[in-house]
């Protein structure tokens, strides 16, 4: 029932003009519900996660075969999840703090904005240039110890220092923007100098970028080998089809290589016309067909035809 | 039978030489760093011709990048993502970097850092900053249900909240005019994995209005690529590394001081093994002929 309702949402959507959607408010709603759905999705992950553990730490204590790769899984899986947890903790209090100091650049522009349009139904202007001038004053005595030995940083700072001295105005808000956005630039500077020093840092970078990526890409990099032995093992001409794919590998082979020139300068024109012509035509029908077939396996998993555990549903 | 009698007398090349023999192929031009002129990429100038026509500084519009990928095609992927991007930055034209597929997180963070980097190295009189000439989102779940709302949103602000780090895009100064897909001039994605170019096709649209598109491909996915480049839903591509090695080519005669890339090196090194197979195959194929000829009749059938 929940697929049929997910995939019902759906096919509604996209089938219904835009102006109906927008009129009966689908519109608007319609960024949450992907949303929705994003968020199932990224609970199957955490689901993943449960699963891979269970099973592995079942295999731990049981002293299964090849109980020892478990231990490797799981504590590989700690010790990332850890690092990444923590890594995201720092972004996330770093963003707060640059966060902070750009509601106050935005207050500037508000304050400027609502003045020039005279609102009533706004604070004081007196009252609100006071607020700016406690809050940039509050939020640069929490900094002050943690940026002293950072010189960038302390003269970006001592420039916002000298408007928190004397009652703010209105005519000093431009440069008072122009000086919070240089202060978040070298804030910005200054955190992730501070974060690659730090060891968490060092150590997720280490097993992400040096061990997973790294490893990752000598995994993939073997299919190029074993793409030759297979390609010396197989690629043989033994009839007058073999013969033609021979031939059209050959030329769409030899026309992106700088080599292929050296042969025959026409070879990249026949390579796109045959990329553009044979290949084309037949590709398409190749993806419409495939897409036909995708379309009836999803209309099958929408309202779920052939799926025995739907019946007692 | 045939193919048992055949392959007792068979000459057997052992895959050991077969390994070799693509290894030598592909490092000895990586370590030699010596790069040969790449063959004409009709689809990657189409590329450079549409980046040309943008305008400078974007007018207030931005560029949308998808970088797609991860470690497994990054020797292909990477170098058109940096070209692309080089020429959008060199360009003045601000970016939104982002990536749907899990892996390609940290490229998606360090790729415009590294193209920023080289291009301060280049010209040091200019700077080109995080928040200014770009924002990265960073990874972004559920593959075509975040692209079918990304195109719809009637605010992007309020709709992408953060960057990859936390930090608001409202407040990014540059970015602040940044409200829905309308605001995309043009965007480029690059992936090898195959699939993920058709929810840009089919999702990347708003009230009429679809923005030009640009895709990076492997090789192995180029003829996927053709179908889209003929119907003028792509306005470009960049055909696995030999695109990004011709747009290379096509940068260093309009920036004469621009630095050599990867992309030639790599279209090089990938030139030499493309021929070493297809000398094994020549020989696999001759081999097999006079084996052929070889067997008596009555054992070839």
């Amino acid at each position: 029932m929940s697929t049929f309702l997910g995939g019902l949402y759906f096919v509604f959507y996209f089938l219904t003009p835009q102006s109906a959607l927008t009129s009966l408010g689908v519109q608007g709603a319609h960024e949450y519900i992907t949303t929705g759905f994003i968020l199932v999705g990224g609970a199957a992950i955490g689901i993943g996660i449960v699963n891979i553990s269970q099973i592995h730490i079942r295999k731990i204590f049981r002293r299964q075969t090849g109980w020892s790769y478990s231990v490797a899984l799981i504590c590989g899986l700690i010790t990332m999840l850890f690092l990444a947890i923590s890594d995201w903790r720092y972004d996330l209090k770093s963003s707060g703090e640059i966060r902070e100091w750009q509601t106050l650049s935005q207050f500037t522009d508000v304050i400027q904005k609502d003045f020039a349009a005279q609102k009533s139904d706004v604070p004081p202007l007196d009252v609100r240039l006071e607020a700016l001038r406690s809050a940039m004053q509050k939020k640069s005595d929490e900094h002050r110890v943690s940026i002293r030995e950072d010189s960038a940083l302390q003269d970006a700072q001592s420039k916002i220092l000298h408007y928190v001295e004397y009652p703010v105005t209105l005519d000093q808000l431009p440069a008072i923007k122009a000086d919070i956005s240089q202060y978040i630039q070298a804030l910005q500077e200054s955190l992730g100098t501070r974060k690659k020093s730090l060891l968490i840092a060092k150590l997720f970078s280490l097993l992400n970028n040096g061990l997973f990526i790294a490893l990752g890409s000598a995994m993939f990099s073997l299919l190029g080998v074993y793409i030759a032995s297979a390609a010396y093992r197989a690629f043989r001409i033994k009839s007058v089809e073999s013969s033609v794919m021979m031939i059209a590998a050959l030329i769409v082979m030899l026309g992106q290589i700088p080599f292929g020139l050296w042969i025959y300068e026409g070879l990249p024109a026949w390579r796109l016309w045959l990329l553009s012509w044979p290949n084309s035509a037949a590709f398409r029908a190749i993806t419409l067909g495939a897409l036909v077939a995708g379309l009836v396996l999803s209309i099958r998993m929408w309202l779920s035809i052939g799926d025995e555990g739907g019946k007692n549903v | 039978m045939r193919e048992e009698r055949m392959s007792k007398n068979s000459f057997h090349l052992d895959q050991r030489i077969i390994y070799f023999a693509v290894i030598i192929a592909l490092s000895v031009p990586l370590l030699l760093k010596k790069s040969l002129p790449p063959a004409r990429m009709q689809s990657a100038e189409k590329v450079f011709s549409f980046v040309e026509s943008l305008p400078n500084g974007g007018d207030g519009k931005f560029a949308l990048i998808a970088a797609d990928f991860g470690p497994g095609t990054q020797a292909e992927n990477q170098p058109q993502a940096e070209v692309f991007v080089e020429h959008l930055m060199r360009r003045r034209i601000p970016l939104v970097v982002f990536t749907r597929y899990a892996l390609g997180e940290r490229f998606a963070v360090q790729l415009p850092e590294k193209v920023a980097q080289k291009l301060e190295a280049e010209q040091p009189e200019q700077k080109w900053e995080y928040g200014k000439d770009w924002i990265t989102l960073g990874f972004k779940p559920s593959g075509g249900l975040f692209i079918q709302a990304f195109s719809q949103s009637e605010n992007l602000q309020e709709y992408l909240g953060k960057d990859y780090a936390g930090n608001s895009i409202a407040g990014f100064e540059r970015f602040q005019t940044l409200r829905s897909l309308h605001d995309f001039i043009a965007v480029g994605q690059f992936t090898g994995l195959s699939g993920m170019l058709g929810d840009y096709i089919q999702y990347l649209q708003r009230s009429g209005y679809i923005p030009p598109l640009v895709h990076g491909c492997t090789s192995i996915t180029i003829p996927e690529t053709y179908i889209y480049l003929d119907s003028g839903q792509l306005r470009g591509a960049f055909e696995g590394i030999a695109g990004a090695a011709w747009y290379s080519e096509m940068l260093k005669k309009l920036y004469p001081n621009r630095a050599v890339d990867d992309a030639l090196l790599i279209n090089t090194a990938l030139g030499v093994a493309h021929l070493v197979i297809i000398l094994l195959v020549v020989i696999g194929n001759i081999v097999a002929f006079f084996e052929f000829k070889r067997t008596p009749r009555s054992a070839r059938e």
